[in-house]
């Protein structure tokens, strides 16, 4: 069952059949945040655990959802903000950066790539050289195709610094293309 | 976004990263097979086992509220031991109440039944019934009601008896008929 997000939001406003609804939104939105997550977090293990936080996180702030913010936006939010906690917490826990393969490695994410062609393995390893929001940024961009405005929700930065964000992580990526 | 835009980015894409720009957009990343179909149940079981909110703000002030009622009802472990000893002795007290008083209905309806029957007893009867060398003692015991003149009379013929008995006497005393069980 597919609802819209307007009619997720007035279905749970009701207070009747919350669960189902909630599940509906679930269901909707869980490919796009886990994958959102992902490109920040890498492993996937540690993107379960944000990612189900985030869906809690939901849960208890449906309550209060305006309703003149857009609920998709709403919820890139919250994912992109769990991600940094996440990786800024694990930062200072592990005192290394959670950019470099040796990360990966040691989470037992040395397979975290599909079997992919030689390219598009260099694409991921560039990705890892950006700093997480940035990458972030780069994947609402350039796989999502979202608009300037909406990641500007999202990530609470401007459209012109996000413009600027993003042209700097495409340059650095391809200039890792070219020179590995 | 519409078209427009689209273009316009892609445009700009070509000329500052010719390389990505010619790349196809694929995921790399893989997820664990299955993993979205059981998803929002383990979200469901996250939620359900969530602490509620506001739950450490309140927790200090119900488990002191806990406590003072708990201290109201508590009874020192000396106490609750003498408690004890006092209640099992009690049990056990009971349980011989209750037995004698059985006891002493069956007493009674004993005594009333031994008293019917000798009140109806005529005075030849009582004479071959009663063992007249047991008569004084039963005299202390049986209540005669209406007969009482009869057991007057009893008693004194039982004063008139010549009790020099020499033991074949005796003995054919026991072995005769007048030698009766008398049953109470």
């Amino acid at each position: 069952m597919q609802l819209s997000d307007d009619e997720i939001i007035a279905q749970i406003k009701t207070g009747q059949d919350t669960n189902k609804t909630f599940r509906i939104l679930i269901e909707k939105y869980q490919e796009r945040l886990y994958w959102h997550i992902r490109r920040m977090i890498i492993n996937h293990d540690d993107t379960d655990d944000v990612l189900q936080n985030v869906f809690v996180k939901i849960w208890k702030g449906l309550a209060n959802f305006r309703e003149d913010s857009n609920l998709y936006t709403w919820l890139y939010r919250i994912a992109t903000n769990e991600s940094i906690t996440f990786i800024n917490k694990k930062k200072k826990e592990n005192n290394i950066s959670i950019d470099n393969e040796s990360y990966h490695l040691h989470a037992g994410q040395a397979d975290y790539l599909m079997d992919c062609d030689e390219i598009q393995e260099k694409l991921e390893k560039a990705l890892l050289t950006l700093p997480e929001k940035q990458r972030a940024v780069f994947h609402m961009k350039y796989y999502e195709n979202m608009k300037y405005t909406q990641m500007s929700e999202v990530v609470g930065t401007s459209v012109g610094a996000l413009k600027a964000s993003y042209h700097i992580a495409v340059k650095k990526i391809e200039h890792y293309l070219i020179e590995n | 976004m519409n078209k427009k835009n689209e273009n316009i980015e892609n445009e700009e894409l070509m000329k500052i990263a010719p390389t990505l720009f010619g790349m196809k957009k694929v995921n790399n990343l893989k997820a664990p097979k299955g993993y979205f179909s059981n998803l929002a149940d383990t979200v469901k079981v996250r939620i359900d086992n969530e602490v509620p909110d506001g739950y450490f703000e309140n927790l200090a002030d119900k488990v002191m509220d806990k406590i003072d009622k708990e201290e109201t009802k508590v009874i020192p472990i000396q106490k609750r031991n003498i408690a004890r000893i006092v209640s099992f002795a009690a049990s056990i007290a009971g349980i011989f109440i209750i037995g004698f008083l059985l006891n002493q209905n069956n007493i009674v309806d004993t005594i009333a039944s031994a008293d019917n029957y000798l009140e109806n007893l005529t005075t030849s009867e009582l004479d071959e019934a009663v063992d007249y060398n047991e008569m004084e003692e039963l005299i202390c015991y049986v209540d005669f009601g209406e007969n009482f003149n009869e057991a007057i009379q009893i008693e004194y013929s039982i004063n008139d008896i010549d009790l020099d008995f020499t033991s074949d006497e005796i003995d054919e005393y026991l072995s005769s008929d007048y030698y009766l069980d008398v049953e109470f």
